[in-house]
Order: C-alpha cells, then structure tokens, then sequence
C-alpha cells in the first residue's frame, strides 16, 4: 500500500502569514490523525494534498505520485470532505451522488447504482436518499459529505475537521464509518478534538504553526509520558512556580478547577495520574512555545 | 430610533465608492442620452432633427428622466437588496437584531435608508441632462431655454414614484425571501417583461387600463402627449392628471403594500424544516465482488455529459426564478398574441412566421436574461453552497464544467424555447387555424435564433466566469447587449463590429427565407466563431482551487490554441464578411448615402435648365430567371422633344446595381458616364430638334448576390418578384430624389430645400407627380419567367406560350399609361372571375386563399360601382398579386395591383363582429379606385397633387364601404383616421398645409381626407360630389400637360354645390380647422309610440391653425352632426343640426332606447378629442 510522504513543505500566504513551515510527515495506511489548534496550518496542509493550492516549496508524494506536481493523478485517486461545505439545497442525495460518481469516473451505471446504494447505507441516508438536501441537519449532512468522500473507492482520503458541530451520537457514527475505511487506504483526519484521535487513529501528529511538533502511535505517546502527569485541585493563579514543573493545562472539572503538570519528580499536593493523550497533545504544544509567557506568577 | 439608523444607511451607502459609480453611471448615460438628441451624433450617422421638438423641451426631458428610471432598475434592486441583506450576507444579523431596536423600527430604518440613497442616486438623472444640454458643441437651433421645472417636474413626477414603487417591492421581496438571487430576478424579470410588455401594449385596446398598468407611467405620459405639435412640447410641462396622476400614486402605493406585506412575513432565524423521512426497506450490503471500474478518460466524460448536463439544468429548473420567468414568458406571449398583427383593429390568422415573430419578440430579451441568470448561478452557486472544494478536488479534465455549465444553460433556454412554441402552437390551434409547420418552427428557432442567443449565453457565462460577483456579471451583460444599439446611433453601422450583429430578415410564406438565408449563415458563423473565442479564453478561467487573479487564471494555461483558431477563423469570415458587404456590394451608410445624393444635385441639378426628351412609348423586354436571381431588362423607348429648343444633351439615369449591357439611341453620341451615381451624359452628335422623335435601345443586367450589410435587395427574388420602374434606364434631372431635411441638406452644403410649386402656378401643371420624364405613354411588355411562373405587367394579356422551357407573357395597355410600370413573377394559385365585362384575377401563394373572396368580392363591385359613379373601365382585365411583405403596401397599376401578402392576405376578419373591419376589402377598393384617380386623372407636380389621386381613392373606397357595410362600422374606421391624422400632424416636420396644399403627407392625403371627404359626402350628398369628379375626368383624364392640380378639383366641387356648402369646402380644403367639441347632457324620454326622444346639449369648439397667427376661435355657423347609439355602439340615429356658436342643443328620436348619445357619433369632425363625443344618456 502506498504511502504519503510530505517533506519540507513550506506555504506562506501574503501578509507574512507561515502557514506551513518545513512540515515533513510519513504517512502509513490506516487512520491518522492531524490535532493542532486554530490556525495551526492543518486546513492549508489538506488542501495542498487535495490539489486546491500550491506549496511554495518542498514535496509530497503518495506511492509514485507527486502531489505537487500531477494533482490530476492525485484527484483519480482522492476523496475530500473539506472542512466547510454545503450542498445544492435543490438536489436530493441520491442524485448528487450520481453527479459526483460519475464526475469520478464511475462509467458502469450498474456499479455506480450499486456504489451509491452502498453507500447510502451505510452512511444511514438510505431513508432520505430522495429529500431535497436543503431540508438536512447538520449530522446527516456530514454524514453525505463522508458519502461523497468515499464514492470511487479512493486510495487517500483527507478529512477536515468533521466531527465540529455533531451531536455526540452522530459523532460516533461517523467515527465508525472513519474506522471502517480505514482499514487499507490512507486516511487524513484533521480534528482540534483530541477524543477523535483517541478514538480513531493509529497514528497521529500533533501540528502547530505550521510545523509537527510529535508524530507516533497515540498509545505510545500516551505511554511514554506515564509517571510523569500529576494534577492538582488548583487556580492557574495559584500555581507556584517550581523547577521540574510544566504546567500542561488548566480547566474546571464539576466546577473546580483542575491544573495537569509535567512533574520530573513527586511534589507536594500534585497527584500522579494516568496520561490522557491530551496531556500528550498539550505537553507537544508547550515544548515548541517554550520562551512564551507561562500561566505561572 | 428608525431616523437614525435611516441616516446611518443612508450616509453609509453616500460614502461608498459603488455608489458614486452608481451615480456616475447614470450621470453618464443620461448626459449621453440627450447629446443625442440635442443631434450631437448627427453629422457622423447623418441623423436629421428636422421638425423635432428641443432637445429639452420639457417633454423630452421627461422622457429621458423616466426612461433612465425604468433602466435604471438593477441599480434600485442592488441598493435596496443589500441594505437588508447585508447583515445575513455577513452573517451578522444575530448580533443586530439581540439588540433592543426590535425588528420593526430595524426593518423601517434600512427601508428609508435605501429610498433616500436612491433619491439622491437618481438625482443624477435630471442633473447629466441639464450638464449635456449647457454644452457649447451643440447645435443652438436643438436647445430651447431652460427652466428649473422641465427637470424638478420629471423628478417629481416620474423618479419618486419610480424610487418607492421599485425600492419597496424588493425590500419586500428581499424581506420576504432574505436573499439576494430573487431581489436579483425580480429586478431583471420587471426590467425585461415591462420592455417586452411596452412594445405589445400599442394593440391594448382599453387605453385606461393599458396607461394605468404601466409601473412606470411611460405609456399615459406619451399618451397624454402624443397629439402634442412640436410647438406644444417647445413650451409645455407634461403635468399629470386624470390617469397618468392616478397611475403615479398607484403604483407607490402597490409597492409599499408589498414591502409591508414581506416585512410582516421577515424572519429573521434561519428557515428550518423538520419532514420526517419515510422508513423504507435499507438493501443488504454485499461487499463490492471486484474492484470499482473507474474510468476518467475524455471519452467516459464525452459519454456521460448528456447525464451530467441534464441533472444540472434541472437543479436550474427547480429554482424558484426560474419558475417566475417561465410565467412570465406565458403571460408575455399571451399578451403579445391578444395585440399581434392587428391592422385597423382586425386580427390576421395565426400564420406560424407570424407566430415566430412573436416567439422571437418575446423570448430573445428574455432567454439573454435566463442566461445572465442560469450563468451566474452556476458560476457562483459552488461557492454560494460552499460546494467548491468538494467540486474542485473531483478528478475531472480542468475546464469540464464549465462547458457542462454552457450547455446546461442550453437546456434551460431550450426548455424556455420549447414552452414558447407549445404555447404557441396552441394559440394557433385555439383559433381553429390548422396550417402549423413544425418544420418552420424547427428551423427559425433552432438554425436561425438559437446561434445568436447562444452568443448571448457564451457571453453572459464568461462573463460570470471573470466577474467578481453577481451584479458585475450582469452588468457587463446589459452593457454587451445594449452596446451595438448606442454604438450604431454613434455612426458604427457594420454588423461585424456590432456584438452579434446581422442584417435583419423577413421571413416570407411565399418566398420562405429567400435572399437572406446567404447573410444569415454567414453573419452566424462570424459570431459563432466569435462565441467560441470567447468560451475558449473563458474556460480558462473558471475558478479551481484557492482564488486567483484572472490575469494569473489564464496564463496557467499555456497557449490558447482554440482560442487561437476560432479567432483566426472569425477574422477570415470577418475579411470575407467585409469583402462581400463593401467590395462585392456596397455598403452605404446613411451618411453616406446623403453624400452621394447631395453630389448627385450639384453635379446635375443645372440639366434642369437644359431641354430633355420625353418618353412617348414603352416597349419592355424582360426575361427573369427569378430562381437564379438574374433578369436582363431590355426594351426601347421612343423619346420626342417636346420643348422648344433642340436638346443637345441627353441625360440618362440607371441603378448602380446594374450592368449595362447597351444603352445607345439610334443616332450617333458622346457619352460620359459617372458610374458612381449611375449617370451617363450623351451629347448628340446631331442634336433632336423640336418635334423630333428618336429612340432608345436599352438592355441592362440586373443579378443582386453576395451579402449586404444593409438587407438583402428583396426585388427580384425566387417567388414574387416585383421590379418597379426605378429599374428601368430614366431620362433627366428627378427633383423628386433631393434631400428633404433642412438641417441635412445644410450639413451637405445644399442650398435650401426647392419647394413643390402652388397648385395655381403654371409651373405646376407641365408635368405629372410621379414619372418626371414622360407624360401617358404607349405601352407594351413581353416578358420571360421560369416555367412554374407566371409573370404579370401593367395592361392587358395580348397572348402567353412557351419556348425553349420558359414561360412568356405579352401585355399591352390599350390606351397610353402613366409612365409608371412594374413587373411581377411568381409561382401563383389563380382566381378568375369572367362573370362582368372585366376578368379579374387573383394571383396568390396557395395557401393564402382566405381573404381572397373577398378582395373579388371588392374588386367586383368597385370595378361595377366606380364605372357607374365616374367613368366606364377602360381596360379588359384586372390583376390583383401578391408579392411578399418585404413590403407592406399594395399599389396600383393600370390593370395591375401588386398587394403585399402582409396586409390582406391572412386577414381574419369575422363577419359576426361589427368591430372587425374589413380592410382587404378596404384596401382592394381603394386600389381600384386608382384606376380612375392616378392612372386617369393625374396631379401636375405641385401641391396638392396627392389630393387628386390617393384622398379620391380613399373617398371611392369609403363611399363604397359604406354602401356595403353601414354607417355604424364607418364610425370605426373613421375613428382609427382620426387617430392617425392627429398622430401625424403632432409628428409634422415642417407645417401643416391644408388638404389642397398635401405635399405628399401620408396623414393628410389618406387620414385627414377621409374624415374630410366623409364629412363632406355626408353634408352634401354623395352625388353632388361624383358630378364634380365625372367633370373632371372629362375635361383630363388620360391627357397632359397641362394637369389638373387640386385648385381644378376644388373648383369642379363648387360649381355643384350650393352657396350655403361653399364655407364647408373652405374649411374641409383650404384651411385647417380643428375640432373639440364635447356632449354635456343627453337625456331621453320613452313616446306614446314606443320611441324614444333623445334630447342632448354638447359645447362645440372650432379652430383654425394658422401657420402665421397660431391658433384662433372660429365662429360656428354650420350643420353639426348629432345621434345616438345603444349599448354595443351600434348607430340608432345620426342626423345634422344647425349649431350657432359654441352650445348646441338637439332633439332627434330613435326606435330604440340608446345608451350614449351626443355629437358627432361617426369622427366625422376633425375632432382634437373624440372621446368625449357621447355621453350616457340619463332620464329627464
């Protein structure tokens, strides 16, 4: 199976905007999962590999295929469920899919009649594969952008943050139509929800100012850092500075507020906890901002 | 609250840049508007201002101030649109509307914000023609003064109405639909259906209701206007009352109900739907047994594009505006087929040319909106939806939707076509008319319309394609599509520099598309080619992936070869466009044109002063190979000096279309020719002496082919030729070709225009008005046509044979002839009538036989009456053929009448309704009645000449319509003269001379004369009259010089009349009067004997129009006409009274109750107003 290798991508846009700094990333088959916060460069990253802007320099290839360089070749063999999207309100599923099937090569009516029923299938709009797709909630047409996506059998899928804005039962629908797919073929998922990687990927990176930061297998990851995450009951405010300690993150948990720190050795009133791979994801971030103002007084 | 976010708006929108362009725009285009009126473009197109009102006279200020208004329209829509939407387009409405301002006062504030924008918007309207008309290049004479009212008057009266009306409907709409696509339609379908709609809305009978649906009074202002002499529109302020003030407070009040009524339906949250799906049975999943056949080859595209394009246009179909034009176009049709092919009121069968005509009126303004529309919603709907990404990473070949996007626009255009012609062939099916040609249909819509849209189509989505945005696209499409009119008014006259430009063509059922099939091809392929270049260069922007400049769009493509060689094509049709329009032919333009004819009177006009040869005798050899479009025009005539001096020179003229194969008289000249202006001088080696004869021997070429520029010459053609004299050679000097206009000949140098002579003078009797080189000749025709032809000329048929395969035809006039010939050829069904002393024939297409009983029916009894009224028929036959409607006229020759198969041949009139007039029978009449008056009694040349021919045709005309159908239906007809007189002379150039001083006046010489002639047969019987005319042609018929003039006519008239009628010639003739005379009461009362009394009391006004004094009161002492009529209109009574001064009363009884009654019931006064004649009749 082919696979994606990205090397030294840089892309910057007018107004001295880096969104994309040296990235190199290699990419195997299956699920992977691409977490970094607003604007960190991911979108840029996806739609480079979608053919929809140029790199300024650096290369990607996927198998034999040069990115860069024959996005036709990259297109036969790509399904995109881009971040922000919509769909002709007039149109029904079912219809749209023909259009775009066929705009994908499908050539054989029957194999593309068959393609689009399985598909409406399993992405559950079998029921509503004739409604005017002006009248879908936001779920369902996620659910059709995953369709689409996957119309053609593409060998690198790129999805762009999918799972913003679903409900949590629509969310883990998704995710088992992600998981499925995943099994042979190359699959981007770009997400700033940590659980979706979690849930997802056998592989991710964590990205940020256009650069990856950590790459690896989430449980790894998450493993490496056991015996070092403590927590602490605690204000942001209140934490005191200490050598060995990195403050990773602060929120509320039932209303209290919770700080989670990287701690080289045992410190008084922190707990030692089992990692999270948010932990992992926040300990990535404060390692390349190191020199940027800390929560700490 | 509302004030203050009202002047937010309203400073916001002053402030940004799109609304100086706005302004600028409309600034602009006004000020254009009148530099041409004002004639600023004369000297380059050779326009001509002759007898117009100033260019800003108050009522063409008014005009340009409402016409900008209504043109203006996408500007309103853009403005008020977006002063709504522009919080949901920035999706900022949530945050605006938490705020406590409630959505009322929200609501209203951005209302009055737009309508302040668009008043001060369209201020610039009155303001750019104020600017043009103070600028020092233009012509003083075209400018009057100016006062501040001509411009504040408009304003008020036609922009503010204008700015509520159209800003409140899209706010309602905008409100309603909160988007902007249906502001957007909404403001193209209003512009485009009320274009359509003003050119249909002529035929609408019920005038009220015509000038109070028009949204933006055009229609009552011109009506309120249309009698309006140019001295009148010099100085009068077009002040609205009766309709046109209510139809201002109308329309205003239309608007702001739909903008209450779509602010009450405002919502501001976002439309959800919530339909359930209905369960339905999921199919089993089997896994895929082989691999997805996936095939992106140009072929799978090609294969699948049908699919592809069809699922595309139907998403267009579905839209909402889409379904609004589609009513649109019916009701469009609907209305244009109520008012189509009317002549006097009288409906003609739906023939399908005529269909097609409507078709195209209709759909091609609206299929270039469609495709403005369907173009910017495929351009722009990707990123609208937000489907681009999705779209863009498909792995589709580069520019594929874009071509899917074109031919998508197609269908739709086609499916708008294919409602068109549905409805179309139902409307003819309707009337019980069953001769529908599918193929004809086929054929103009598809081969000869649709190429042209389609250039349209590939221009509006290469437009969208390169636009920013919607209103940008659509703008650059108004701007293309109204282009080649402004620029053709700026003196750019050849089609191929004029965006889609071709000649135009008649479609004719006798002779189908005949000589402009050449042009219609060529000037297609030109702007095909031309279409091609543009989609070519267009597909290469079409947008795919991150945004990009166009310039960077186009360049990413590499060289355009396409492109490249469709434009290399064009430029090879374009060169042989050019060869065949200015080498092959001559393209003149107008100005040019002039040029020549002014060349022709400097260099020619002193042979006046020289003595010429007159024809004596015609004898025509013509052979026509009409299929082949070739004639040789052979033939002698003899030619006499008949002045006294010997004439040493001769001049001849020919057309400079034809070859000259001989030319030469039998004795020996020098001849100089000036090929330009097809003269040749032949100075006589041994001059003609006084009452000498000689002869001229001629033969000339005459084989029209290539393509002009100008339309196709249509004389001689496959079926239906019709060659007039002007193709035979002519002998001197014809004043008759001068220019007219005083302000043309002054640009040309020419001295002031040369004045026909007063019918008293003895100048005016030398010669006759229509041939200048003869007087009645002998005459005789042998001519040659192909063997299905039959071919007619002026007299009777001596003899016809065959020889060599062709048809041959011998014709000779009995008695001399007015110098004044034609020949006609075509493949005719023929109607003969032995039954009287004349044969009459009726030569017509096959399958035009529906009015052809009557037009015998009219010759017949014409022939019968006008031979006992005046004087026997002289000839043994009379021919009546149709040729095809390149022309619009029958005309009459002796014992020919060519009549154009637009004007009687498809009449459908309907013998049940007495609304219905029958004007082939009109016409037939009053075509043989020029047989007595024209080819027997001839006016001199002077003025007054037209009285004794054309005003005479129409008296015989209706004298005998009267006899046949009644006083009732002559009220009609005479009502429609009226119209047309009063039409006319607000349109008169110079002045209006009474009738014995006609210069050829169409509304005098057969509007006003009807009206006056009627009168007079009705005042003083209609037998004192024949008496004069039968004294007339005793004493000139067939004889001259010297000719009678309208003084001879005026003079028979009174020595049969009484002394009491003599003043009532004086007015009918010698002045001009005009009427205004107005029914105050009638009431009636039932009589013992069951009649009924009718007593009425009217105000008479009478005027006399001097062309020195002006206008002044006449006294009345005269006999008025008076009656009734009942509820249908149909005439109870009609009786004169004698009226003294300005009140009449009268008593008179009927049989029947009436239902109006009044003064002057038929029109048979010159009356300014003649709607206010009759009045209902009340009880005493």
């Amino acid at each position: 199976m082919p696979t994606l290798e990205i090397r030294a991508v840089d892309k910057t846009y007018p107004g001295d905007v880096h969104a994309l700094r040296h990235l190199t990333l290699t990419i195997q088959p299956g699920l992977f999962g691409l977490l970094g916060p607003n604007g960190a460069g991911k979108s840029t990253l996806m739609r480079t590999l979608a053919t929809l802007q140029e790199a300024d320099s650096g290369s990607m290839r996927f198998g034999n295929i040069d990115v860069l360089r024959e996005p036709d070749r990259v297109r036969a063999v790509l399904g995109y469920l881009p971040q922000e999207f919509g769909v002709y309100p007039k149109a029904s599923a079912e219809e749209l899919l023909d259009y775009l099937a066929i705009l994908k090569g499908l050539s054989r009516a029957g194999e593309r009649r068959a393609e689009i029923e399985r598909l409406l299938v399993k992405t559950n709009l079998w029921d509503v594969r004739k409604r005017p797709m002006g009248t879908f909630s936001g779920g369902m047409r996620q659910r059709f952008g995953i369709a689409q996506a996957l119309l053609g059998s593409p060998r690198l899928v790129i999805v762009d943050e999918p799972t913003a804005g679903l409900d949590p039962e629509e969310r883990n629908r998704f995710h088992t139509l992600l998981a499925e797919i995943g099994q042979d073929v190359v699959v981007l998922l770009s997400t700033h929800i940590v659980h979706d990687v979690e849930e997802l990927c056998g592989q991710m990176t964590v990205i940020d100012q256009g650069r990856a930061l950590v790459t690896g297998d989430p449980l790894v990851l998450t493993e490496a850092l056991r015996g070092k995450v403590h927590r602490r009951f605690v204000a942001p405010a209140e934490v005191v500075a200490h050598p060995g300690l990195t403050l990773l993150s602060s929120r509320l948990q039932a209303g209290r507020p919770v700080a989670h720190a990287l701690l080289e050795e045992p410190l008084d009133g922190w707990e030692l906890i089992d990692p999270s791979l948010e932990d992992v994801y926040f300990a990535a971030l404060k390692a390349s901002r190191v020199g940027a103002p800390e929560p700490t007084r | 609250m509302t004030g203050l976010i009202a002047w937010t708006e309203l400073r916001r929108n002053l402030r940004a840049p799109r609304t100086l362009v706005y302004g600028l725009i409309l600034f602009a285009v006004a000020f254009l508007a009148e530099s041409a009126l004002a004639g600023a473009f004369d000297s380059v197109t050779g326009g001509s201002s002759q007898g117009k009102p100033f260019a800003n006279a108050p009522g063409a200020v008014h005009l340009v101030v409402s016409l900008l208004d209504c043109l203006g329209l996408t500007i309103c829509a853009t403005v008020t649109g977006e002063a709504l939407l522009q919080d949901f387009e920035h999706r900022m409405y949530a945050i605006i509307l938490a705020t406590p301002i409630g959505i009322p006062r929200y609501l209203a504030g951005r209302w009055l914000g737009a309508i302040g924008t668009l008043l001060v918007l369209f201020a610039a309207v009155p303001l750019g023609v104020f600017a043009a008309s103070k600028m020092p290049w233009l012509a003083a004479d075209r400018l009057g003064p100016n006062h501040l009212a001509y411009y504040t008057l408009p304003y008020a009266v036609a922009t503010i109405p204008m700015v509520l009306f159209s800003c409140s409907l899209f706010y309602g709409i905008a409100a309603w639909a909160r988007a902007m696509t249906p502001v957007h339609v909404a403001g193209v379908t209003l512009l485009v259906g009320y274009l359509i709609s003003r050119t249909l809305s002529d035929g609408v009978h019920d005038r009220a209701l015509a000038e109070l649906i028009d949204p933006f009074g055009l229609k009552p202002s011109s009506d309120l206007t249309e009698y309006w002499t140019t001295a009148q529109r010099n100085v009068q302020l077009v002040v609205p009352h009766g309709t046109y003030l209510w139809n201002r407070i109308l329309w205003p009040a239309i608007g702001i109900v739909v903008g209450l009524i779509g602010c009450r339906r405002f919502e501001p949250a976002e439309p959800q739907s919530h339909v359930r799906a209905k369960a339905s049975t999921a199919p089993t999943l089997v896994p895929r047994a082989h691999p997805l056949h996936v095939d992106l080859s140009l072929g799978h595209f090609v294969r699948h594009a049908p699919r592809l394009v069809l699922s595309s246009a139907r998403q267009l179909v579905a839209a909402r505006q889409f379904r609004v034009l589609a009513v649109m176009e019916i009701v469009l049709i609907a209305v244009a087929y109520r008012s189509s092919g009317q002549i006097f009121g009288t409906r003609t069968w739906p023939v399908t040319y005529q269909m097609l005509e409507l078709l195209d009126g209709t759909m091609s303004i609206l299929l270039v909106a469609v495709a403005s529309i369907a173009a910017a919603e495929l351009v722009f709907r990707d990123r609208l939806y937000r489907m681009q990404q999705v779209v863009d990473g498909l792995p589709t070949p580069g520019p594929l939707h874009f071509w899917l996007g074109f031919c998508s626009i197609v269908v739709v255009q086609l499916v708008v076509v294919a409602i068109g012609v549905a409805l179309s062939i139902a409307l003819q099916l309707s009337t019980g008319f069953d001769r529908i040609e599918p193929g004809l249909y086929a054929t103009t819509l598809l081969c000869v319309a649709l190429p042209s849209w389609l250039v349209y189509t590939a221009v509006a989505l290469v437009a969208h394609t390169a636009s920013p945005n919607r209103s940008v696209g659509h703008m650059v499409l108004l701007v293309a599509f109204l282009a080649p009119a402004m620029l053709s008014k700026l003196g750019v006259e050849h089609h191929i520099y004029l965006l889609n430009g071709a000649p135009g063509y008649t479609y004719s059922d006798m002779n189908r598309f005949g000589p402009y099939l050449a042009p219609i091809v060529w000037f297609r392929l030109y702007w095909g080619l031309g279409a091609i270049v543009s989609l070519a260069l267009g597909q290469r922007l079409w947008p795919r992936g991150e945004p990009r400049r166009a310039r960077d769009r186009v360049a990413a493509h590499g060289v355009p070869w396409v492109a490249l060689g469709a434009l290399v094509a064009m430029a090879g049709t374009g060169l042989y466009l050019h060869h065949q329009t200015d080498g092959v032919n001559r393209f003149e333009s107008e100005r040019q044109a002039q040029r020549d004819s002014a060349r022709f009177e400097q260099t020619y006009r002193k042979r006046l002063a020289e003595p010429q040869p007159t024809i004596t005798a015609v004898d025509l050899h013509v052979d026509l190979w009409p299929h082949d479009r070739h004639a040789t025009l052979a033939g002698t005539y003899v030619v006499r000096n008949e002045q006294a001096r010997p004439v040493a020179t001769v001049m001849l003229t020919h057309q400079v279309a034809e070859k000259v194969v001989r030319l030469d008289f039998d004795r020996a000249a020098t001849v100089t020719h000036d090929a330009g202006l097809g003269v040749d001088l032949y100075a006589l080696q041994q001059p003609l002496a006084p009452g000498e004869s000689m002869t001229l021997t001629f033969s000339l070429e005459y084989a029209p082919h290539g393509v002009h520029n100008d339309g196709e010459p249509t004389s001689l053609v496959d079926n239906g030729t019709f060659l007039s004299s002007a193709f035979f050679p002519h002998l001197g000097y014809d004043e008759g070709d001068e220019l007219d206009e005083d302000d043309v000949r002054k640009r040309e140098k020419l001295e002031p225009r040369h004045v026909l002579p007063k019918p008293d003078e003895p100048r005016a009797r030398l010669r006759n008005y229509v041939s200048a080189d003869s007087n009645f000749v002998a005459f005789s025709a042998t001519v040659s046509t192909d063997p299905d032809q039959t071919a007619l000329a002026p007299g009777d048929l001596d003899r016809t044979w065959e020889e060599n395969g062709r048809r041959w035809f011998a014709y000779r006039a009995p008695q001399p002839i007015v110098g004044f010939w034609s020949i006609v050829s075509g493949r005719y069904a023929i109607e003969r009538d032995t039954s009287g002393p004349v044969t009459i024939e009726i030569d017509h297409h096959p399958t035009h036989r529906y009015d052809v009983p009557r037009m015998m029916d009219a010759a017949k009894k014409a022939l019968a009456d006008f031979s006992a009224r005046f004087s026997p028929y002289p000839r043994r036959s009379l021919h009546i053929v149709e040729f095809p409607r390149y022309a619009s006229f029958a005309q009459s020759f002796p014992s020919l009448i060519p009549f154009s198969e637009g004007i009687g041949f498809i009449a459908r009139v309907d013998p049940k309704d007495d609304k219905d007039i029958d004007y082939p029978f009109y016409v037939t009449a009053h075509e043989v009645a020029h047989q007595w008056w024209a080819h027997q009694l001839i006016g001199g040349r002077a003025q007054g000449a037209t009285l004794l021919s054309e005003a005479l045709a129409q008296y015989s005309a209706l004298t005998l319509m009267k006899k046949e159908v009644g006083e009732a239906q002559m009220g009609r007809f005479l009502s429609y003269e009226l119209h047309h007189y009063l039409m006319g002379r607000a349109g008169e150039e110079r002045e209006e001379h009474p009738l014995a001083r006609v210069e050829n006046q169409l509304y005098l010489h057969y509007n006003k004369a009807s009206v006056v002639l009627y009168d007079l047969a009705d005042a003083v019987g209609q037998d004192a009259i024949d008496r004069a005319l039968r004294a007339l042609l005793a004493r000139f018929a067939g004889k001259g010089p010297p000719y009678a003039t309208s003084t001879d006519l005026l003079a028979a008239l009174r020595a049969e009349l009484p002394a009491s009628a003599q003043p009532l010639v004086t007015d009918l003739f010698e002045r001009v009067i005009l009427w205004d005379n107005r029914a105050g009461t009638a009431t009636v009362r039932e009589l013992p004997d069951h009649r009924w009394e009718v007593t009425v009391a009217a105000t008479l006004r009478k005027l006399e129009i001097d062309p020195k004094s002006g206008e002044h009161d006449v006294a009345i002492d005269e006999d008025v006409p008076v009656g009734a009529v009942d509820a249908h209109g149909h005439l109870l009574a009609l009786q004169r009274v004698r009226a003294h001064g300005t009140a009449l009363s009268a008593t008179f009884v009927t049989k029947e109750k009436p239902a109006r009654a009044g003064v002057d019931p038929l029109h048979e006064l010159v009356d300014e107003n003649a709607e206010d004649n009759l009045i209902e009749v009340a009880a005493p």
